[in-house]
This record gives structure tokens, sequence and C-alpha cells, in this order.
């Protein structure tokens, strides 16, 4: 069920009529745990199967960690845990992409036969599920959380629909405690709720989907476009791909507001970041931060047992950094898909963090604007490796990217930019408003700041905007693969 | 008033409100947009015709693509047949851009029901390519005059293209909202008379001569050479691929051939005139596929195959396959002349 369709509009209409129609708390719940799996099923049917099986693996585990004193065992728990949470992560994501790995090897050194490629379906939000229940188990390892009592509970924080199958992905220490009280619906909440829910519409299927076809035809055979149009393609694709993800993150936002529950939020102004540590923190902030609590730290503190030989501190504290940056980004990019493009993409970036560290000091004395303008350019440089499977025109991308050919073809430029007038159109309009709700006021607090008859014209321009572009004409959210 | 009672009679207002602007959206401006737009106008005034012309005897239907529409003029083809004749003959240009034989079959009820003495199936290499389907639209377009049976020939030619051939009233209303761009671009357009708007509405309607294009500049033949280069996209010559298998174009056209025979209809085949520019750039072992099929197909269902593909220089196109004025007044003579021997 994607979000930018009436059937979802209609199913949260139907999850608000029954949660007033029960005052009891548990009830309350019963009916958002069922929701979520009938949400769940409609998608990936008994594939939600993975979904109980992770709740209840983490679930009994991190209630036997923290009843267990010791530490081996407590050790061992946490490590069955993982490898039990990681393994069907493993198999479903990441079988395909070893096997068709090991086969590239085969081929290459003409060694033996090919493996045979698996059928696996892939299950829908399977990387963000498993990633919130192991914070979870983690969490409770390291003493920062107790284990949950109830299990009803648990279960609706691993499956609660509006971040179960794209994020954001939220820590047991946040949203448990909101499941102390039983749901009241109010004005406020639901307004807001529903202020995000359209802004989020607005982003995804006004925007992102009308900017894909321009894009799409830019990535797929980019050897006929110059450095201008690779250039504004890659440009176009940060933007359809922040307003696609960071729009579904509004909805799931949105439509956990109406219920009284806070989410995280994902996204602040990524493309107004001044250097690359900086866009992290703007981008995906759910899941960056969850890579630094549980995959760069814990190798940060690992790697400097392993180098204590290294004398010299700033010497060691550089080497380490290096070494839990660059596996840790290189995990983030394998977590957004089993593809080399990917894995690439998380090195790129390690690269980039690395780089700035070292030439911190002499970056931030150059002006602001000027920082702003190369980190969003190497940014969207990375993209291309995002976006893009084909190695070969990755090549060429990036060529043109870095090195400007100076080819504008004048003539061909302006009728393909006529031909791509709507993409154009809303490319020029999203900077202007990007860059309003970064210097002035963000924009969802505007809209739901507005007097009552102009918000009633905003939900006009949503529902028309849901009659006119959704769903037949529109695509899957884009972080629904991961 | 109660917070919750605002916010629902606000929701529920909103609903309506948006409702009610799509319906007078479609209403007054995608469906005047859909009446003059050069790709599918012409599809409900076809059906139209059809209906309205039951009763006119000694009818000859022209079909193809935009090759007919704009480039034949079928008073020219009157003028020629009825000069020394007893018969009054009448002729109707039925082209529509995108045309293939495969689309025409979803109209031979309304074909049969017109009863016209002999059709004329115009082809290029496009009509038959490998890499032409028909756009889901054309079909959108027809739905409220057609139905296409399942287990029919017919649909299992069109396969997954059925669905758009049989949306209900209220289904295609739906589709319409596909063209919201492009109907508020060219509502901006003329209500700002910026830019060339060409009225289509009247040459969607016309099935007699093609009133789109009057007249257009002159231009040598290596003009011609650089336009295509420079004009046309890197797919665009794919259209003109034809290979020796066995496709649902072709099949259409066989099954198109086969249903028109048994109602005692009479075929004849024209090969289409195209730009001797244009065969620079398209491979000999297309051309010699297209030919050889359509001289099978002649054999089979022995039909006449008139072959004007050759006959005219670059100076009678404005395109790479589209007659110019003078172009289509010759060819239409010329037609006229040759489908009257056949009538013979």
């Amino acid at each position: 069920m994607l979000f930018n369709s009436l059937q979802y509009a209609i199913f949260i209409i139907a999850i608000v009529i029954l949660i007033s129609l029960f005052k009891k708390k548990n009830l309350q719940f019963v009916v958002l745990l069922l929701a979520s799996y009938f949400f769940y099923i409609s998608d990936s049917g008994y594939l939600f199967l993975l979904l109980v099986y992770t709740s209840l693996l983490n679930f009994y585990l991190g209630k036997k960690i923290h009843q267990t004193q010791d530490i081996k065992t407590r050790k061992s728990l946490l490590t069955i845990g993982l490898i039990g949470s990681l393994a069907i992560l493993a198999y479903f994501k990441y079988a395909n992409f070893i096997i068709e790995s090991i086969n590239d090897v085969i081929h290459s050194f003409e060694i033996g036969s090919s493996l045979p490629i698996l059928s696996i379906v892939l299950p829908v939000g399977i990387s963000f599920f498993t990633f919130q229940a192991m914070s979870y188990t983690i969490d409770i390892y390291r003493n920062k959380i107790k284990p949950e009592k109830s299990l009803l509970k648990f279960t609706l924080y691993i499956s609660f629909f509006p971040q179960l199958v794209a994020g954001p992905i939220v820590r047991a220490s946040h949203f448990l405690p909101q499941l102390r009280n039983k749901i009241i619906l109010n004005y406020n909440n639901i307004r807001l709720g529903l202020t995000y829910v359209g802004w989020g519409i607005i982003k995804k299927v006004v925007f992102a989907d009308n900017i894909a076809p321009f894009v799409n035809t830019i990535f797929s055979d980019p050897t006929q476009f110059s450095s201008i149009l690779i250039i504004l393609g890659s440009f176009a694709f940060a933007i359809q791909l922040y307003c696609d993800f960071s729009g579904y993150t509004d909805i799931a936002i949105g439509s956990a507001r109406i219920f009284g529950f806070k989410l995280p939020i994902n996204f602040n102004k990524p493309y107004f970041s001044i250097n690359p540590s900086d866009f992290w923190r703007r981008w995906h902030i759910s899941f960056s931060t969850w890579i630094n609590d549980y995959v760069y730290l814990p190798l940060f503190f690992r790697f400097n047992k392993v180098f204590k030989n290294i004398r010299n501190s700033s010497l060691k504290f550089t080497v380490v950094f290096i070494v839990s940056i660059m596996i840790a980004e290189a995990l983030l990019g394998l977590w957004h898909g089993a593809a080399w493009n990917f894995v690439l993409f998380g090195v790129y970036h390690g690269v980039f963090i690395i780089a700035y560290h070292l030439t911190k000091n002499v970056w931030n004395k150059v002006p602001k604007l000027f920082q702003g303008a190369v980190t969003l350019y190497l940014v969207t440089l990375s993209f291309i490796l995002f976006r893009q499977r084909d190695f070969a025109f990755i090549g060429y991308m990036m060529k043109k990217y870095i090195f400007f050919d100076f080819n504008f073809q004048f003539s061909y430029l302006i009728n393909f930019m006529l031909e791509n007038r709507v993409a154009i159109f809303l490319i020029a309009t999203f900077v202007v408003i990007h860059t309003l709700s970064f210097l002035k006021k963000d924009t969802i607090q505007w809209i739901y700041s507005l007097k009552i008859r102009y918000w009633f014209l905003f939900v006009v321009l949503v529902i028309l905007l849901l009659l006119f572009l959704a769903p037949s004409f529109s695509t899957e959210f884009i972080y629904f693969q991961f | 008033m109660d917070k919750k009672i605002q916010l629902t009679s606000i929701l529920i207002g909103a609903l309506l409100t948006s409702i009610l602007i799509y319906y007078l959206y479609i209403s007054f401006i995608i469906d005047p947009y859909l009446e003059t737009y050069q790709k599918l106008g012409r599809i409900p005034a076809t059906y139209e015709f059809y209906e309205s012309n039951f009763d006119e005897p000694n009818k000859i239907f022209y079909f193809s693509s935009s090759v007919f529409k704009e480039g034949l003029d079928t008073s020219e083809i009157d003028n020629v047949m009825n000069k020394n004749s007893d018969i009054i003959w009448n002729n109707y240009n039925l082209g529509d851009s995108m045309s293939s034989p495969l689309q025409r079959l979803v109209q031979l009820d309304h074909i049969f029901e017109s009863k016209p003495k002999l059709v004329v199936i115009g082809l290029i290499h496009q009509s038959l390519s490998d890499n032409v389907i028909i756009p889901d639209d054309q079909l959108a377009a027809a739905s409220p005059f057609i139905h296409v049976d399942e287990n029919t020939k017919t649909a299992e030619l069109l396969g997954d293209l059925t669905e758009w051939a049989n949306l209900n009233e209220f289904e295609y209303f739906l589709y319409k909202r596909k063209y919201l761009f492009g109907s508020l671009e060219t509502y901006i357009k003329n209500f700002l008379n910026f830019g060339i708007v060409i009225e289509h509405k009247d040459h969607n309607t016309n099935f007699k001569e093609s009133l789109l294009y009057p007249d257009h500049p002159k231009q040598d033949e290596s003009s011609f050479q650089k336009n295509l280069e420079k004009d046309k996209k890197p797919g665009y010559f794919e259209f003109f691929v034809v290979s020796n298998e066995s496709t649902r174009n072709k099949q259409g056209l066989e099954l198109f051939i086969e249903e028109l025979q048994k109602k005692n209809i009479k075929v004849v085949i024209v090969k289409m005139p195209i730009n001797p520019v244009l065969t620079i750039f398209v491979n000999k072992t297309y051309r010699a596929n297209y030919n050889n099929y359509l001289e099978n197909v002649g054999k089979k269902f022995n039909v006449t195959v008139l072959n004007f593909e050759d006959r005219f220089n670059y100076s009678l196109f404005y395109d790479s396959h589209h007659l110019n004025k003078k172009g289509k007044k010759l060819f239409s003579r010329e037609l006229g002349t040759s489908i009257n021997k056949e009538l013979e």
C-alpha cells in the first residue's frame, strides 16, 4: 500500500475511527498492531512472518540479557540476537549479491561453472525493522535501556506502520515511553499530522515523480550528453531523491502524529550542509546516527586497542579514525543496496569525510557559501554512484562531471530543456522553496500556522494532487528497496 | 464550534471541493484539449463518422497513419474517380497519427456496419516495425466506443493493452487526468496567445483533405539530411526496424485483411511514398524484409499491392515521410487513377 494512494487515506481514516471506538489503551494498541500487520501483509504477504520472528527474537533475548549478570553469557546472548537478526537480512538481501560476485570471479578467471542464482523476494523494509530491533537489544546489553515488559508494546514498536517500510529508524528509548498512555486523538496533533502528510505528498507526487523522467533520460544512456546535462541530471536526481525520501518521511511522521506519536526528524535541509560530516548530520539522520552509535564508535574503540602500539597519539587517532570511518561508510553504502556501486558510494563518502577532517583547519576558514557550494557539488557527484548501476556509465558520468567539456550545443540544449520543461520548472521551484525554508521558516511549520481558511485550501490542493497524480501514474518510493 | 467537528467539516468540505474542481477541470480544460489534440482528437471523431455514415453508398476508406492523414486529399480522388464514371464514389481519408493495422482491429465492428466497398491500407515501415506498439492513450480514447472480448484473436494480439480498450466510462474519466500538464500548458498558451497554437479540431474531424499544414517552406536535399540528423532522437530510426519475424503488427495486418475479406470488402495495400533522403538512413535489410513481407501478403490474400515508395523526390515532402501540399495533390491523383483501375 503506497503512502501516496487513496487506499492509504482510507486505511488511515479506518484506523482513526477504530481507535476512537476503543477507550482502553491495550485495545487501541491491538488495533494499531493489527493495522500494521495488515499494512505489511498487503505488500509482502507471508513474509510478515519475518517481522514476527525479528520481534520475538529480540524481545526474548533482550529480556534474557537484562536478567543475566554474567558478562560472557550476556555477550553470547547478544551475539545470538545479532546473528539471528542479520542472518535473515543477509539471506534475503545479500545472498544473490554474494553469489553474483563469486560468479564474476569465476568468469574472470575461468575456474569453474557458475553458482545458481536463488529465487528470493526481498521483503519490504527488512533493513529498517532489522536495524531497529538490533538497536533495542544492543541498548539493553549496554544498560542504556530496560527491556519492555509488554510483548504487545514491543511488537508495536517494531511493526508500527508509518515507519515500518522506510523509516525513520526509531530508537526504543524514543518510542516505547510514548506507549505509556492511551491514544487521545486531538485537534492539534491531527492538524499537524495532516500538514506533514500533505507536504510529504506534494514532495513525492509533484516534485519527485515529475523530475524522475528527466533523470531517467540522462541516466539511461548518459553517453549522449555533455557535461552541462550530466551535471544538471545529477542535480535533478539529488532533488528527486530528497523529495522522494524526505516526502516519505514526512508522511510517516505525519501519520504517526495523527495518533499522537512523535517520530524523529530524518532530514534537516541537507543541501545546505557545509561539509560532509554536516551532510550526514542532516541526511537520513536516524540511519546515520545508527551507524555512528552501533558501527563507527564500537569500531573506533576496538581499533584504539588494536593500534595501541602507535605511540604518537595524533597519528594513532588519525589511523584509527580512517580505518573505522572507511569500514562504517562502506557498510553504510552496502546497507543501501546489494550492489558494488552502493559500496563505492559509501567508500566515496568515507574518503570525503576523512579528507574534510584532515583539512578541517583550512576548510573552516573559507567562506560558508563556498563550503556549501563545494559540499553540494561533491555530494551530488556521489549520487551518480547511488543511481547508476553500469560501471562504464559511472566512469563516463564522473569524468564529464569533474572535467567540464564546455560542449554546450546551445540549440540542442534549448530543445532538450524545452522537452523537459515541466521537470526544469519543478527543479527551479524546489530550489526556491528549499532556500526559503532554510532562510525563513520551516515549510511545514509555516503551513501548520496558516489561518484555518488558508489551511483548508492547502488540504484541497493535496487532495487534488492525489486525484490527479496518484497512484497509477506514480512510482514507488525509492527507499522502499532498502 | 467543537474543534473536532470543525476539523471534520474542513476535511469533508475539502474533499467535496476537490472532487468538484477535478470534475470541472476534466470537463472544461482536458476534454476540449483532447478534441484538438493532434494525436488523439481524431479517434472519437472517427467513430462518430462511422456511426453517421451508415447509409451512404459506394464508400472507400483509406486507413493509415499520419502519412495518409497529412498526405492524402480524398476530394482529389473523388474528382479523378467520378469524372467519367456512372457510379459516384465517396472516398474518405481515415488516416490517424501513429495508427497501425493492430490498432485498426478494434474498429472492425464499426467498419463492417459502415459497409465500405473498398478498404485501402497505406503502409510504411513503422506500420510493421517490431519497435512500434500502440500507445495506450489511443485505446483508452477509443474505449467509450468499443469492447474487445477476451479469448479473441484481437485480444490475444493486443495482450496487456486490452485493458485500456475496455475502460468503462468512469475509468476513462479518471484516466484523463494523465493529460493534466499537456492541457494546462495548451490552455495557458491559448489564454496568453503565446506561441503557435495550431487548431487541430477541424483537422481531426475532416475526412476529406488535410488542412493542418497548408504549405511548407522548400528545403534542399542537404538541409533535409541535416534536419533529419539534428532533430530526430537517437531511437527514431528504430521505428523503421522491420525484421523477418512474425510480429504483432504483421499478424494484426493479416487478421485485419482476413476479417474484411470475410465480409466481402475488397482490400488494396499501398506502399506509401517515403522521402528518398530517409532511405539513406534506413537499413537495406529492413527495407528488403518489408518489401518481401508485403509481396507475400499480397500473394497470400490475393490483394493488390500498389507501390508508391520510391516514386517521389525529396522536394515533394515536408519531412522524412510526410508529403507536402504539392506532393499530396500529385499522390492523390495517381492513387485515384490506380484505385479506379482496381475497381474496373
